[in-house]
């Protein structure tokens, strides 16, 4: 009953941004709330205790993410089998290489969500800095903020963002 | 803040951006020289701001809808118990449905609208065939009614046809019942006359005693041979055969002879000759022996009454016809072990009553006649013979007994407590008038101590022409009955004290019964 009190909690949180988080890997809505109701189903039905809920939601439904497209593409492999056999080997470096992309990038993609889900205000700020290569003194004199409080904003935002891919396991 | 080193995430984060001058540079690169944890903490967010700046080059995709969310049915699935709520589900429901695309299952709602269109079809059309549907139905069942009234009908009638044939049939058949019972009536009628006719022209039995008056024979053994002349010459002549011995004397039939008798009378009528009843022709009968004891005449001048005679040791005498075979039909009675003789004995009875009752009607009318011509011997004979038939015809045709002969005569014998509890069949030993000695055939207890005792037994008394006597009396043990032998096979006998004789009518009712009365 703990757990389940504990996942309606977690639900109200998480909901909307797994199904983001989801939706940004698979690219197909259905997939997504199927994929994202897997994860809490799976959260429900964890015996052992769950120290990091918010990291242990995304982490599970990233790697059913990952189980999906390596099904998807596998069905879609064989289908082109069937037609173009000569290319055989070269499907097969390609869904390797889909499949090795997919694990290296998922770090990123999951900084992507992260990003995504940040107020305007910050993926603003982020934007500024990243894309733009903009100074805390440039963003500042765009978002109106004080340069210190640039600093501060995305200070909090790298921290969090690296906090949370540390409890997900992509920092060793 | 790390406050280990006093370099803040917030400088550190700053340091990798290049945002800080040379001074604060400087500082946190001396600190992150000795300081391990910083040098981590420094290396994940540097790793974060990698994956920042790269995912920024890339495209975010754009997320469809604001409002990703789960639609209310998996919410149900993961929720069973209550669903969080959710301002924004329906919307989420209808871009669901709008967006999530839902193959058509044909073979699902191609015969289900094909269903409701002929369940339209027919609600339009009902009415009117349903209305066509109740009159026919009313048609029909009209019509099975009628046909049931008129097959009812049918079968009064063919039953008040049948009674009728049934009456005239029983009508007619009782017509021809009387008509034949009336035939039946004229041609009894016809041959007792003839037979009266006969016994008037045959010689008178009475006129023969007087003349042969010194007879040294009994007299009684005399009128015996006299009348079973007569018996038999009468059937010789019914037989139209001539009756060439005129030395018959009695003999006891035997047995075997009344069972032939009846197996004879089976197919017949009162046509069976009774000379063949009894006395046989064609064997020679011993001749009576002249010199019996004459002290036998004064026992038929007082004949001993069935109520004095011991019941079951009756010696034979065989002067005594009626004796003799009421003595055997008693114990044919008694012994119950041959019911066809028993009938036999009773039609003999009945037959040979008849016939001594129209030999008595003669004799009595001749009595008056010569009473006074008469000398000592021819009046003991005169009045012997009318006693010897009176007692014949008392003891076999059973017209007239009295109550111990009834009860001596009886087929059937219940012994029953005083609260009318049935306790089985009795045998009785021997009646001496008002004590019985008996015992149970049925007894439980053999040879054991004899529990009943008391007042207010019953003995019932049942014959199959005879209305059952009930006599209500003391039952006791018998004095010299062995107790103590506990001899299992051994009855005990017990003595009844007859008290209160009762007879039931044809209604069952129970009316006082004088034993001594004759019915």
């Amino acid at each position: 009953m703990d757990n389940e009190l504990q996942l309606r909690e977690w639900f109200e949180k998480l909901e909307k941004p797994l199904m983001i988080y989801a939706f940004q890997i698979v690219h197909d809505r259905a997939e997504a709330q199927d994929l994202v109701q897997d994860a809490f189903l799976r959260f429900l039905r964890q015996k052992e205790e769950i120290r990091e809920p918010r990291a242990w939601l995304y982490k599970t439904l990233r790697n059913l993410c990952i189980s999906f497209l390596r099904k998807n593409s596998r069905l879609q492999r064989s289908t082109d089998e069937d037609q173009l056999d000569f290319l055989d080997s070269m499907n097969r470096t390609i869904e390797s290489s889909l499949v090795s992309n997919l694990e290296k990038n998922e770090a990123i993609d999951r900084v992507k969500h992260g990003i995504s889900l940040l107020p305007d205000e910050l993926s603003e700020i982020i934007k500024l800095k990243f894309e733009k290569q903009k100074t805390y003194e440039e963003i500042s004199k765009v978002t109106g903020l004080s340069p210190s409080n640039v600093g501060y904003k995305l200070h909090h935002i790298i921290k969090d963002l690296s906090q949370e891919l540390k409890k997900e396991g992509f920092f060793k | 803040m790390s406050k280990d080193t006093n370099i803040a995430d917030e400088q550190l984060i700053a340091f990798l951006l290049g945002e800080l001058n040379e001074e604060q540079e400087l500082m946190v690169k001396n600190a992150l020289v000795n300081n391990a944890k910083l040098q981590e903490k420094e290396r994940i967010f540097a790793d974060t701001l990698r994956l920042v700046e790269q995912s920024c080059n890339e495209t975010i995709p754009s997320i469809p809808g604001n409002d990703l969310k789960l639609s209310d049915s998996r919410k149900r699935e993961i929720f069973p118990n209550k669903v969080p709520e959710s301002n924004d589900t329906q919307v989420e429901s209808n871009d669901n449905v709008s967006e999530r695309k839902q193959p058509i299952n044909f073979l699902f709602w191609i015969p289900l609208g094909v269903a409701a269109c002929a369940f339209l079809v027919v609600l339009i059309s009902g009415p009117k065939k349903q209305s066509q549907l109740e009159i026919a139905v009313q048609n029909r069942s009209e019509r099975e009614s009628s046909f049931h009234e008129a097959k009812q009908e049918l079968e009064k009638k063919e039953e008040l046809v049948l009674s009728v044939d049934t009456e005239i049939k029983l009508l007619l058949n009782d017509q021809a019942q009387r008509g034949m019972n009336r035939e039946l009536i004229a041609r009894t009628t016809d041959e007792v006359l003839a037979m009266n006719e006969e016994l008037k022209k045959a010689p008178s039995t009475v006129e023969d005693f007087a003349m042969k008056e010194s007879l040294p024979i009994p007299l009684n053994s005399l009128a015996f041979t006299q009348s079973e002349n007569q018996i038999d010459n009468l059937s010789a002549q019914r037989l139209g055969r001539s009756k060439t011995t005129k030395s018959n004397h009695y003999q006891p039939v035997p047995s075997a002879e009344i069972k032939s008798t009846k197996i004879a009378q089976e197919g017949q009528t009162m046509d069976v000759p009774i000379a063949r009843i009894g006395i046989s022709e064609s064997s020679p009968k011993p001749a009576i022996d002249s010199t019996i004891d004459t002290n036998r005449i004064p026992e038929i001048e007082n004949p001993i009454k069935n109520e004095d005679l011991p019941f079951s040791t009756t010696e034979h005498n065989g002067s005594d016809i009626g004796r003799d075979i009421q003595k055997k039909s008693l114990a044919a009675v008694m012994t119950q072990q041959d019911t066809e003789v028993n009938l036999a004995a009773e039609s003999i009875n009945s037959k040979l009553g008849v016939l001594i009752k129209e030999n008595s009607s003669t004799t009595k009318s001749r009595k008056l006649k010569y009473d006074s011509s008469l000398n000592q011997k021819a009046y003991a004979f005169s009045t012997a013979l009318p006693n010897l038939v009176t007692e014949n015809k008392q003891s076999e045709s059973e017209v007239k007994k009295n109550g111990y002969e009834q009860i001596d005569s009886s087929q059937s014998v219940q012994l029953f407590t005083p609260k009318a509890k049935a306790l089985g069949k009795i045998k009785i030993v021997q009646r001496s008038n008002q004590i019985i000695e008996l015992f149970r055939l049925h007894e439980t207890r053999l040879g054991q101590s004899v529990l009943l005792s008391g007042e207010d037994y019953q003995l019932r008394f049942s014959s199959e022409s005879e209305p059952v006597i009930i006599l209500v009396g003391s039952l006791n043990k018998k004095l010299d009955a062995k107790e103590d032998s506990r001899n299992l096979n051994e009855l005990s006998t017990y003595l009844f004290e007859i008290k209160e004789a009762w007879v039931l009518n044809e209604k069952e009712i129970r009316k006082p019964f004088d034993l001594n009365a004759t019915r």
